[in-house]
């Protein structure tokens, strides 16, 4: 047997007070009476007392040290025989899900996960090892190897939940890894098994990282289950908001609440936008049937909606009752337009939404005017500067018919009526743009700058090239005939085409972000760990929290023995006290 | 402990108290007329008593010559002789009585210097007897309030008795010294050396022929077998010791044989009509004296 404690066993030296004590309390004491007359007459039954009673001073006295000898090794916490003498190298995981604060169990399944582990990590030996690790995301750890217990507390102390469901697969992969670098480690989960992914057996790890070096075993995964089967819960499972996309500045906002309760359940639905109420709806939510709704409202700024749930019976994860998605702000891009007077691009700009555009001539284009804008059309004429500009604006320039050479590359004959042979489609300036009908009267011949990519041909010869990815600076477009020399702006082609251009530029806009915790709500506190490492689940049903595997035991073995000690002392008083000597 | 001075062992309080209260004898000693605290002996004195014929062999000098002139009949005249009332107090000095607060021994004392009062004050002799007069000094049978501060101060320095014995065998030493007859007063808590020893004692007293009342005075203790537990009894008299086990079966065995000697005293005492006055140290000596008193028969 081993002992958390060993050097508590001095404490038995106490023994030796305690009998020369009892010794002394064990003088029989001499009471002077007036008489013996009476005490004569009863005499003769106190001489046949049982032989037992005539021995119960000395049971006493063993009762009492058979009480030090139980306090003294509860003191010194000894270990269960069968704990091996080996050291014990365990990694805790401990799930971090929104799940975790569900209070079907007192306090709360995070709480007693905790307790679980404090538990465990109390009864540790000075010898043994252990880590901490919380399943969030990212997988974090909490504490690596350590043999002390104060370092591991105080690691869990710090540890908190996160607000969405968490993979715990990373942080179960990392705990074997870390659990592999020790002789016998193994891995202890936590968790109330709201998992989003099942899961797996890990794989044998090599031992040495050698490819001829032979697989160690995977270290042993014991998955402690906290938390009930009966969990209510009623949330919101969808709330998004987000801009129209026929009108921008119109917002949509739909909103999802269920519960999984088997009876109706009442509840208070309250949205608010930027902490202005918008609306308030008493709900009824019958069993297995989802409340929706959407509102409509306008703005071009950035704004929140908040949903909150409330008046509820009973709802143990109070986590996803309140949801908040934010919509961005609308944004104008700005266009220069460097040309001669042209009424179609004129028109063109003017009409689309969100544009603030403006046109100078040709030959005015200076750094100042080219810094303001986000694109810069240029149309029969070049830029000042032949090289490609630099500093981040423009962002991306438009190059229509242009005669010479520059970064986009240069010119060379005139193409007599070209037919466009090719077009890239799934190119983002050519999305839903037809160019099959499109007639040119007359186009010019090009040889694109390296690196830069031909978007319409015809037969070999580049009409529109350029480099229109993200990450070019700038983003450049070369349109090589002249618009006047054909049809093209009589065609829905051609607003499409600068309507693609000048959009791809709009930064990316998260159109709402929602807090709301994924899934349905049967799915957010159902345990979808299997069976054989669950536990029983009618055990933990009635108990009111679920209790792993065995691995753990929920009281150490010097707690029992307190409590024996304490028995012991019960009846030593019992039988010992002068006041009661029946 | 027992008090060893006068005014420890007696009160001004208790002394005024003693004034209210009147002693009186069940019986004359002689004659049939129940008279307060007066034998009747028909000779020489100043109160009339009756008539009698003249018969041969009277004295001619007690005929009433004055009846004879109205009655023409020779009549004696008798008159009331008075004599002295023996009031004999014997109170327990055995080491027995040393118990308690007040100790036994002190309550039985106050109890002796009240009836010496009372039958000092009615001009009865008064006898003050240490049961074992070895261990002190007797008080010898006399009258007139004026000794009874004298009474008092042997009375406070009596001690206890060193030795044991039994009651039996102290008041046959004192019948020995041919005591008078009259009332004996036994002031005592009865723990002879054996459960017999009491009865015979009062025998003894009754076949002497002298009239008998007894108060029996116990500390309230020990009417309980005390704390439960073991102990090892010593007889604070014999210094005999007995280990116990007073438990709760002891305790009641205890208990019950109290009751039945106390039951056996009283039933003694009324079989034989002897006063009997069962008391603890507890109640008053005055008011033991004034209203028990009256209660057991010792006043009228």
């Amino acid at each position: 047997m081993t002992f958390l404690w060993p050097a508590a066993l001095g404490l038995l030296a106490l023994a030796i007070p305690i009998i020369a004590f009892y010794l002394v309390k064990s003088r029989i004491p001499r009471r002077q009476v007036t008489t013996l007359l009476f005490w004569n007459q009863v005499k003769p039954r106190l001489i046949q007392q049982p032989f037992w009673r005539r021995l119960r001073r000395w049971l006493s006295l063993a009762l009492q040290l058979l009480f030090l000898l139980l306090l003294v090794l509860a003191l010194t916490q000894p270990q269960p025989f069968w704990r091996s003498a080996q050291p014990e190298r365990v990694v805790y995981v401990i799930s971090a899900s929104a799940s975790m604060r569900a209070k079907d169990v007192s306090p709360d399944r995070w709480q007693q996960a905790r307790t679980l582990i404090e538990q465990r990590i109390s009864t540790m030996r000075y010898f043994d090892e252990s880590a901490v690790i919380l399943a969030s995301d990212p997988a974090r750890i909490l504490s690596g190897w350590t043999t002390s217990q104060r370092t591991l507390m105080n690691a869990l102390e710090g540890a908190e939940t996160s607000p969405g469901v968490d993979d715990a697969r990373p942080a179960l992969a990392l705990a074997e890894n870390l659990a592999a670098s020790r002789e016998g480690g193994r891995v202890v989960f936590v968790s109330d098994g709201v998992l989003p992914y099942p899961l797996e057996k890990a794989p044998a790890i090599a031992a040495t990282g050698k490819e001829t070096a032979p697989l160690k075993k995977a270290p042993i995964l014991d998955c402690v289950r906290v938390g009930g089967d009966e969990a209510v819960n009623s949330g919101i499972t969808l709330f998004s908001a987000r801009r129209s996309t026929v009108a921008p500045g119109e917002f949509q906002i739909a909103v999802r609440v269920e519960s999984n309760s088997k009876e109706p359940t009442e509840v208070e639905f309250e949205l608010t936008r930027d902490g202005r109420l918008m609306d308030v709806q008493k709900i009824k939510l019958e069993p297995g049937k989802p409340w929706e709704k959407s509102w409509k409202d306008q703005g071009n700024a950035a704004v929140q909606f908040t949903a909150k749930l409330s008046g509820m019976q009973r709802d143990d994860l109070v986590e996803d009752n309140i949801a908040a998605a934010n919509v961005n702000g609308l944004y104008k891009i700005s266009v220069l337009l460097v040309s001669p007077k042209n009424s179609f691009l004129e028109a063109l700009l003017a009409s689309l939404d969100l544009v603030d555009w403006k046109r100078i001539e040709p030959g005015h284009d200076t750094p100042a005017a080219l810094a303001a804008a986000d694109l810069v059309i240029y149309s029969k004429c070049l830029p000042l500067e032949s090289t490609r500009p630099t500093g981040g604006k423009p962002r991306a320039v438009v190059l229509m018919a242009p005669v010479g050479q520059g970064f986009w590359g240069k010119s060379g004959d005139a193409l007599d009526a070209p037919l466009i042979s090719e077009w890239q489609r799934e190119s983002v300036p050519l999305r839903y743009v037809s160019l099959d009908q499109v007639r040119l009267n007359h186009a010019t011949s090009y040889t694109p700058a390296p690196g830069a990519a031909v978007l319409a041909e015809s037969f070999a010869h580049p009409l529109i090239f350029g480099d229109w990815e993200q990450t070019a600076a700038p983003q450049w477009l070369v349109l090589g005939f002249d618009l006047e020399q054909s049809d093209f702006v009589l065609r829905t082609a051609f607003p499409v085409l600068l309507g693609n251009v000048i959009q791809s530029l709009r930064p990316e806009q998260q159109s709402a972000f929602s807090a709301v915790l994924p899934g349905s709500i049967g799915t957010r506190l159902a345990n979808t760990l299997p069976p054989e490492q669950s536990g029983d689940p009618a055990a933990t049903a009635s108990k009111g929290a679920a209790y792993s595997l065995a691995s753990l035991a929920s009281h150490p073995a010097w707690w029992w023995l307190v409590l024996a000690g304490l028995f012991w002392l019960l009846l030593e008083w019992r039988l010992y006290s002068r006041r009661i000597t029946e | 402990m027992s008090s060893q001075t006068v005014e420890e062992l007696f009160s001004a309080e208790f002394l005024r108290r003693l004034e209210s209260i009147a002693l009186a004898a069940r019986q004359l000693v002689k004659g049939a007329q129940r008279a307060q605290r007066r034998a009747v002996h028909h000779g020489a004195s100043v109160e009339f008593a009756e008539y009698r014929p003249f018969t041969e062999g009277d004295d001619w000098r007690y005929i009433d010559w004055n009846a004879f002139a109205r009655w023409r009949q020779l009549v004696l005249k008798l008159f009331v002789e008075e004599e002295d009332w023996h009031v004999h107090v014997l109170y327990d000095n055995s080491t027995s009585m040393n118990f308690g607060a007040p100790a036994k021994f002190d309550y039985a004392r106050q109890v002796a210097a009240g009836l010496a009062y009372l039958g000092l004050a009615n001009l009865d002799r008064v006898a003050l007897v240490p049961l074992q007069s070895s261990a002190g000094r007797i008080w010898k049978p006399a009258r007139g309030k004026e000794k009874f501060l004298l009474l008092l101060r042997q009375l406070a320095q009596q001690p206890l008795a060193p030795e044991a014995g039994q009651l039996e065998d102290h008041v046959r030493r004192w019948l020995s010294t041919r005591p008078r007859r009259g009332l004996v007063v036994l002031l005592s808590d009865l723990w002879g050396a054996d459960l017999g020893d009491a009865i015979r004692t009062l025998d003894r007293l009754r076949y002497a022929g002298q009239e008998v009342g007894v108060i029996q005075m116990i500390d309230p203790a020990e009417q309980n077998p005390g704390d439960p537990g073991e102990y090892d009894l010593e007889d604070c008299e014999t210094g005999t010791a007995i280990p116990i086990l007073n438990d709760s079966q002891a305790a009641r065995d205890y208990r019950r044989q109290f009751t039945q000697y106390q039951e056996s005293i009283s039933r003694y005492c009324k079989q034989n009509q002897i006063a009997l006055i069962q008391t603890d140290t507890r109640f008053p000596v005055a008011d033991l004296l004034l209203r028990t008193l009256r209660h057991g028969g010792f006043v009228e």
